[in-house]
C-alpha cells in the first residue's frame, strides 16, 4: 500500500506512440460495439493509419468476444503502473486472451468503498496491503477468492485470504548515507541518536514502518513488537525534535537521501535499491530491523470482469517467473515461496522476502493492523503534529 | 423584463447542485448518522478528541498569523500599487499575477528547494559566512506560513487595490492642510477610510487559508496537520466517514459565518469588490 499522490493512468497497449494507442483504443471500442465501423475508418484516416491494417483482426468474432472481456488492474501509480502490465498483464494476456488494464488510481480504501456503495465498480483486482483483505472483507466490500481455480499451495499458510491473495513483499528498510557510516550499517538505536549522528532522519509519516522502528529503536524486543504502544513509539518519535522530517511519498523519501538533505531514513525497500543505483553507492540501505510486509490483490464486490477471468489473473499472478520479472522491475518481491530457489544472486540481494533477508527482519503483524489501523494512523498523525 | 436571463444561469446553477451541493448534502447527513438514524456523536467525539482540537487549534492559528502578515505586505504592496505611475503599477501587476497563477505544487516545491537546510538561501548564507549552520526555514510551521503567505498575498492586494483607488486624495490633502504630519494622516485618515477593505481581504484570505492541503503537506515536514489532510485522511486511510463529514461541516459552517458577518459588518458589495 504505497500512497504515492501522482496519480497517473496508463494503459499497457502497445502504446509507444499515441496514435498507436489511439488505434488500439478504437479497436477495443469496435469490438464492444461501442463505435460504429464508419467512425472506426474516418479515426484510422485521420490518424494516418490504414484502416485495413489497424483493423485487421477485428473482424474474428473469438478476438471480438475475448475483447469484450478486460481485466482493470489499479494499484499505487508511477513505475508500478508499465512493471505490473509487464510482468503480469502481458504474459496473462498472451495465455488467455483477455487484456488487462493497468491504472495507476492509487486505490485507498476509501475509493474501494465509495466505489462499491456507488455501485460503479470500475476496478477489477486491486492492490492494497494484506489487512485490508480481512478488513475490508468483513466490510461486505470485497469478494472471495475462488480457491477452486486459485492455486493455494503458490501462497505460503497465511497468505491466501478469503478475500483476496498475497501479490508481492516489500519492506520498510533503514537507508542510510555511507558519508556517515563508513564501516558498518547504523542501527535503530543509532537513528535516534542525534548527537553522535548529527542530520535530519526521515520517516513515513503515516505510521506504518515508523511506529515500528520508534519501539525497536526504544529497545523493545522484536517479538514483543505487537500489540504494538503506540504512546510508547510516538513520544520515541517526538524525542528527534526538529531533527525528523516526514516523508509524504516515497518519491520525497528519495529525493531527501538522493540531495543529501536527510543521513538516514526508514523507506520502502523499492526506493532504497534504486537510491544505491542512483548515487553509485553513496546512499545504501541495511535488511537488519527493517518492517517484513506483504500487500495483496483484491476484488471490489461487484466488478465488471468475470469471476473466472479473475480468479484466473490472480492465478497467474502467483507463477514464479512472473513474480521474479516484477521483482526484478520494481524491487517488489515474490509471494511465492518456489520463486526463492529460482533467484539469480543480484536478485537474492534486494529481495524482501528471501529467507537470508526475512530472517534479518521483523514481520508486520496483519491480524494487529486489522483491528488498528485506523486508530494507530489517527493517534500518530496527532502525536506527531501536536 | 430580465426574466430570459435567467434561463442563461440555469445550466451552471444545475451542475453546481447536482456535483457539489448533492455530494455536500450527503456528506452532512452522514456526519449526523444518517440514515440509520439521528445522532449527534461524530460531532461530541470531535469535541472530545485532543488531538482533532488541537489540530483545529494548530489550524485556526496558522491561518491567522498567515492573514495578518499577508495583509500586512498585501497592504504595502496595494499602496505602491495604487500610488506609482501607470507603468510601474502595470509591472507590479503583473509581478504579483505571475506567481498568482502558477500551480501551488510547484509553488512549494520551488520554496523547498529554496529554503531547506542544503538549499540555496541557506547555501549563500553559509557560502559568505554570516551564518555557522544552516537556519530551518522550511519543513515546520515556518516554512508553512511561508508558503501559505507568499499564496494569499494578491488575495490580500487585489481588494485593497481596488478599495485604495477609490479613496478621496483630497482627504489626505485635506489632513496636511491642518497641518498633518504625512504619517499622521495617513494612519488617521488614510487607514480607517480602507479599513473595511482591510476586513474584507482579511476574512477572504482566512478562509482560503482555512482549506490548504498542498502547501502545509509539503512544507511542513509531515509536522504540521491541517484540516484539510486531516479531512482527506480520515475518508481515504481510516475509512471514518461520519468524522470527515463533522470536520467538513464545522469548516464549512464556519466559513459561511464568516461570510456572513463581513456581509453584516461591510456589505457584501464591497467584500467582493462590485461597485
Amino acid at each position: 500500500m504505497h500512497r504515492e499522490r501522482d496519480c497517473y493512468t496508463g494503459r499497457i497497449t502497445v502504446a509507444s506512440r499515441f496514435t498507436d494507442d489511439l488505434i488500439d483504443l478504437a479497436r477495443t471500442e469496435l469490438a464492444k460495439g461501442r463505435m460504429d465501423r464508419r467512425d472506426f475508418v474516418r479515426l484510422c484516416i485521420g490518424a494516418g493509419v490504414a484502416p485495413a491494417v489497424a483493423g485487421s483482426g477485428i473482424l474474428s468474432a473469438s478476438e471480438a468476444a475475448a475483447a469484450a472481456e478486460e481485466i482493470v488492474l489499479c494499484n499505487f501509480g508511477g513505475d508500478a503502473v508499465a512493471a505490473m502490465g509487464e510482468a503480469w498483464g502481458e504474459p496473462f494476456t498472451a495465455d488467455s486472451g483477455v487484456p488487462v488494464v493497468v491504472d495507476g488510481g492509487v486505490p485507498l480504501a476509501g475509493k474501494i468503498k465509495a466505489m462499491v456503495e456507488s455501485g460503479n465498480v470500475v476496478w477489477d483486482v486491486c492492490d492494497g496491503d494484506g489487512f485490508l483483505c480481512d478488513q475490508l472483507g468483513k466490510q461486505g466490500l470485497l469478494e472471495e477468492v475462488d480457491y477452486s481455480i486459485v492455486d493455494k499451495s503458490r501462497l505460503p499458510e497465511g497468505w491466501a485470504y478469503d478475500h483476496g491473495i498475497a501479490n508481492y513483499t516489500y519492506s520498510f528498510v533503514l537507508a542510510y548515507d555511507t558519508g556517515l557510516f563508513p564501516d558498518r550499517a547504523p542501527t535503530l538505536k543509532d537513528f535516534f541518536d542525534t548527537e553522535t549522528y548529527p542530520g535530519f532522519r526521515t520517516m513515513w509519516k503515516y505510521q506504518m514502518g515508523a511506529m515500528e522502528a520508534c519501539l525497536l529503536g526504544d529497545g523493545v524486543p522484536p517479538e514483543e513488537l505487537y500489540p504494538a504502544d503506540i504512546d510508547r513509539a510516538i513520544a520515541k518519535a517526538r524525542s528527534l525534535g526538529d531533527d525528523v522530517i516526514y516523508w509524504e511519498s516515497g518519491a520525497s523519501s528519495q529525493e531527501m537521501l538522493m540531495s543529501g538533505e536527510a543521513v538516514m531514513g526508514i523507506i520502502w525497500n523499492t526506493r532504497a535499491s534504486v537510491l544505491e543505483r542512483d548515487t553509485g553507492g553513496r546512499v545504501t540501505w541495511t535488511w537488519d530491523e527493517g518492517l517484513y510486509c506483504h500487500s495483496s490483490f483484491v476484488m471490489p464486490k461487484g466488478h465488471k470482469a468475470s469471476a473466472a477471468a479473475t480468479n484466473q489473473f490472480l492465478n497467474s499472478v502467483l507463477v514464479p517467473e512472473r513474480q521474479i520479472r516484477l521483482l526484478e522491475l520494481l524491487g517488489n518481491g515474490p509471494t511465492n515461496p518456489a520463486a526463492a530457489s529460482m533467484l539469480p544472486e543480484e536478485l537474492v540481494r534486494i529481495d524482501p522476502g528471501h529467507p537470508d533477508n526475512v530472517a534479518r527482519q521483523v514481520t508486520r503483524s496483519e491480524a494487529w493492523y486489522e483491528e488498528h489501523y485506523d486508530e494507530a494512523v489517527e493517534r500518530w498523525l496527532d502525536g506527531i503534529s501536536a | 423584463m430580465n426574466r430570459p436571463y435567467y434561463f442563461f444561469v440555469l445550466p451552471a446553477v444545475a451542475l453546481v447542485a447536482l456535483m457539489f451541493l448533492l455530494p455536500l448534502g450527503w456528506l452532512a447527513a452522514l456526519s449526523f448518522g444518517l440514515p440509520e438514524g439521528f445522532t449527534l456523536e461524530h460531532y461530541e467525539a470531535l469535541a472530545g478528541s485532543s488531538g482533532i482540537r488541537s489540530m483545529l487549534w494548530n489550524t485556526v492559528r496558522l491561518v491567522t498569523i498567515t492573514t495578518l502578515v499577508s495583509l500586512v505586505l498585501g497592504y504595502l504592496v496595494a499602496f505602491a500599487m495604487a500610488h506609482l505611475g501607470e507603468t510601474q503599477r502595470m509591472l507590479l501587476t503583473l509581478f504579483v499575477l505571475v506567481p498568482f497563477w502558477l500551480s501551488v505544487l510547484a509553488r512549494a516545491l520551488a520554496w523547498l528547494i529554496l529554503l531547506r537546510h542544503n538549499g540555496l538561501v541557506n547555501e549563500a548564507l553559509t557560502g559568505a559566512g554570516l551564518i555557522d549552520r544552516p537556519l530551518q526555514l522550511v519543513r515546520n510551521e515556518l516554512g508553512v506560513i511561508i508558503g501559505m503567505v507568499h499564496f494569499l498575498i494578491p488575495y490580500a492586494v487585489f481588494p485593497l487595490f481596488a478599495a485604495m483607488m477609490t479613496v478621496d486624495r483630497r482627504l489626505v490633502m485635506a489632513a496636511r492642510s491642518v497641518g498633518a504630519v504625512p504619517w499622521r494622516a495617513f494612519i488617521d485618515v488614510y487607514v480607517p477610510v480602507t479599513l473595511p477593505a482591510i476586513f474584507g481581504a482579511g476574512v477572504l484570505v482566512f478562509i482560503f487559508g482555512l482549506g490548504f492541503f498542498v502547501t502545509p503537506a509539503i512544507l511542513g515536514g509531515g509536522r504540521v496537520v491541517m484540516l484539510s489532510e486531516y479531512i482527506s485522511v480520515s475518508v481515504l486511510q481510516t475509512l471514518r466517514w461520519a468524522q470527515a463529514g463533522a470536520l467538513s461541516m464545522v469548516l464549512l459552517v464556519s466559513v459561511i459565518a464568516l461570510v456572513w458577518l463581513v456581509a453584516r459588518a461591510i456589505g457584501f458589495r464591497r467584500l467582493t469588490g462590485v461597485g
